[in-house]
Order: structure tokens, then sequence, then C-alpha cells
């Protein structure tokens, strides 16, 4: 199943998941009654501060992907040599080393792993710049089946959101109805 | 004769303080204005039209309402109601630039082809690639807009326009504004009488201006009456908003009430409106022969 929904309460509403849906892999919940109050804030805090770059990184690295998907779709071609792409390949390798080598508290364990999962997805997408089809109904299709794992990634980042560490999908700050007063 | 297509500006959520700084450049610890958010409907020639779409309540609204004070924001579905139409009846959304609030709702308009520059697209993907030291120029994208957006590609409803593109419709056109609020912003004007150059013309102008005052500010420093004020936000330059800005007014004759900034309140003193069941403005800007006011 493909998440195409990227609304946090619809990954955690109970749902009858088809074979190979993210959801059915999400680790359970920590039910140890204590485990909430076995993380500190400065755990949390720490956490923070180290995977905010990431998720922001991550996120940035999937809608510049897709916009390459998109300039495919509209020009039908795909060039592996420009510059926009070899950047997020580069952008990839970093980030996936560097979200895989943080350890989380146990309270962000869940959307932790859901970063790692979201990344692993990017990365088999990436991976597949280096053999691009020829030929512009080939290229569209080989565009339709990246934004589809395009999906997937985003949907994963969204569901790791959480407002209260900094981690939110969109920049609002610079946004022309947005001000901070 | 009359005219070929009814305008109306709708609003569909709004901020009650706004910086002012925001709207006018330069205007510091001068307080704040409400900001309407809204779009525009055109109706006319056998076509039902938008200039931009708003945002995604359901994926903004939560962070939106709590950290920026924006409110009351509805539907598509209740907005166009109140002037008779359902968003599945729209055929073409010009899309004047690719923030969220702009581009974020193209999911309720299933039908709908949409016109963006190629620009816009391009430059926000290299943006995206610049490191994190340059994040100012990439803000108030999403990404999920970019990957809704390849959807409508791969569906043949995106048309990536390059530059300037006449009779879109017949009689509305696509103008570039290169560097300006944005990368690829661009403007819409609708030539009423079908006429080039046109005597009866609107300019919907996106956030290219925000306010009126934006095209009537003070000159009295500089020792002339009025002059050209941008607004405070461009990742191009200042200096692109003016000659845009020029653009647009010379367009209409210099006739600055036919150059409408969808983020004016003042639009209530300027064009017949009215307050909807919602508590939101619709501003009627000009009605098409045979058409019926929906603000009366």
């Amino acid at each position: 199943m493909v998440l195409a929904s990227t609304h946090q309460q619809e990954l955690e509403t109970p749902l009858v998941h088809l074979a190979g849906c993210d959801a059915l892999d999400v680790p359970p919940e920590d039910t140890d009654p204590l485990s909430d109050i076995s993380v500190t804030q400065d755990e949390l805090i720490a956490y923070a501060l180290a995977v905010r770059p990431l998720y922001d990184g991550l996120g940035r690295l999937i809608g510049q992907l897709a916009g390459l998907c998109l300039l495919a779709q509209i020009r039908g071609r795909f060039d592996p040599d420009f510059e926009a792409v070899t950047t997020p390949l580069e952008r990839a390798r970093e980030c996936a080393d560097m979200i895989r080598s943080i350890n989380p508290p146990k309270s962000a364990v869940r959307r932790h792993w859901a970063l790692c999962r979201a990344m692993s997805i990017v990365g088999d997408v990436t991976d597949q710049f280096s053999n691009p089809k020829s030929g512009p109904a080939q290229v569209r299709d080989q565009v339709s089946a990246w934004t589809d794992q395009l999906k997937r990634a985003n949907a994963l980042v969204r569901w790791a959101a959480d407002a209260s560490l900094g981690l939110n999908p969109v920049d609002f700050n610079q946004a022309c109805c947005c001000c901070n007063g | 004769m009359g005219a070929d297509y009814s305008v109306w500006v709708l609003e569909y959520s709004y901020v009650t303080k706004y910086h002012k700084s925001g709207v006018i450049y330069g205007a510091h610890n001068q307080g704040y204005v409400k900001l309407p958010y809204c779009y525009v409907l055109i109706k006319g020639n056998g076509h039902t039209a938008m200039v931009d779409v708003g945002y995604n309540n359901k994926e903004y609204g939560a962070t939106l309402s709590n950290r920026f004070g924006v409110e009351n924001w509805h539907s598509p579905k209740d907005v166009l109601a109140e002037c008779g139409v359902k968003p599945e009846e729209v055929d073409t959304v010009f899309i004047t630039h690719a923030h969220f609030d702009h581009l974020g709702n193209i999911e309720d308009f299933p039908n709908a082809t949409f016109y963006i520059q190629e620009r816009e697209l391009s430059k926000w993907i290299w943006a995206m690639s610049l490191p994190d030291r340059m994040r100012w120029l990439m803000g108030a994208v999403d990404p999920a807009d970019i990957l809704r957006t390849v959807d409508l590609a791969r569906q043949g409803r995106l048309v990536a326009v390059d530059g300037d593109r006449e009779n879109v419709l017949p009689g509305i056109d696509l103008h570039a504004a290169f560097d300006s609020h944005t990368y690829g912003s661009q403007w819409v004007h609708v030539r009423n009488d079908g006429q080039q150059p046109s005597k009866d013309s609107w300019v919907l102008a996106g956030d290219l201006v925000y306010v009126f005052e934006n095209m009537e500010f003070d000159g009295s420093a500089v020792g002339i009456e009025k002059m050209y004020n941008p607004v405070g936000l461009a990742v191009g330059s200042q200096q692109n908003l003016l000659f845009a800005t020029e653009a647009m007014m010379k367009s209409v004759q210099y006739e600055m009430r036919r150059v409408i900034p969808v983020h004016e309140e003042r639009l209530r003193d300027t064009f017949p409106s009215r307050i909807t069941k919602n508590e939101l403005r619709i501003s009627e800007i000009c009605l098409a022969a045979g058409h019926q006011s929906m603000v009366k």
C-alpha cells in the first residue's frame, strides 16, 4: 500500500493495511508505564538538536527529488549529470549515515524509525538515478514509480513531525502570509 | 458592450495582526494590519477559473492557527458556494507563485488545468539544493505540494509556462515577473473587452503587491505626491518588484484600482462587497453581461 495520505492520525488509526505498507513495520509502542518518565528532558532536547537539521534536510531532499521528477515529467527526459541531480545524491548519502547514527530516546524511537525508513526509500530512488530510462514515455513511467516512492517517504516524514521539538515539514517563517507577531 | 468576465475576490481566512513592515517594505514599528487571505474567481466565456487556490488546512491549519494567528479558514467548497460554484466546476487555475498558501490546495480542484511559470518550479528546486546557510531562499515551499504538482503533470493537468503568454483563455494573459516576490511569479491580466491594448482590463496581482499602498505610497519625503513602495518579502529584488508594479499599472493605463491586491482589506472600500455567514468577505470586482451579482 502506498501511503498516499500525509495525515498523522491516519497512520495511527487502526486500519487494515495491505502487505508492504510501512505502517505495518512501525515499532510497537513501549508498554512500560515508566518509559515516558525514564526519558529526561535533556535527552529529548539532545535528540531534537541532533535530528532537526536532518529532518529539515530530508524534507528538502524529498522536495528537490520531487522537483526533478516534475521537470523530467514536463521535459520528457532526465539528465543524471545535471548539477541539480548530483547535489541531492551527495546530500542523500550524508543524510542517511547521520540519521542512522542517532540513538533516539525511548519516546522518540518510533518517529526516528520513520525517518530511517523514509531515508531508505529515498535512497532506493536515488540509486536508480545513475541508470535513467531514455525516451519520453519510458522516462515518465520511471518518474511515476519514483514519485510514488517519494510520496511514501514524505508521508513518513510528516508522521515523524513533532512541533514541540521543532520538527515541522514546512518553514513558515518566510511565508508571505506569516509573521512572528 | 458588456464585460466578458466576472471577477470576485474571495476571502478564505485571515490574520488579524500582521506586521505592517511585512506588507510595506521599510514600514518598521508602524504596528499591525489585518491581512485577509484570498483567492480569485473568474467566470465567463464558458470558463470557470481561479487565481491561486489557498492552502491545505488539514496539513497546516494547526500550526498556522497556533503559531501565526491565522483564523477562520474555510474550504473552497464553502467559499465558492457563496458564488454558486463547486470546486469541480473550476476548469483553469493560474498559480501566481508556489508558496504553500497559494499552491497548497490543488487537490480540491480535480478537473482544473493549472498554469505556473516553469522558472518558479526550476528555481525552487535549485534553491533546495543550496546549503543550509542559504535556507532563507527556500522558505514557505512544501515538498508535498511539489509531489502533488508531479501528479498534476502526470495527469496532463499542468502547463509550465515560459514567460508571457497571451489568450490562455480568451482575453486572459499571463505575465511573468521573474526574480521578484519569488523566482517565477506571474500576474494575470483579464482584458474584459477582448481588445489589445484593452480599455477595460483588470490585473490579478498575486503577491507582487499586497495592498493599494504598495502602488500609492506617500512620496512627500522625496517631494512627490505618490510613489511605488514594494512589499516586504522578495527572494528576487525590490527593483524587480517595482518594475513588475510598473508593468501592471501600465497595462491598466495607470488606473490603480484595476490592479487587484488580494491581501488588501480596503477592497471593501473600492468595490461592492458583503460578509458571508462564515464571516468572510466577497468583493465583486466586475460583472460580466448577464451575470448576477454575488454581493447584493
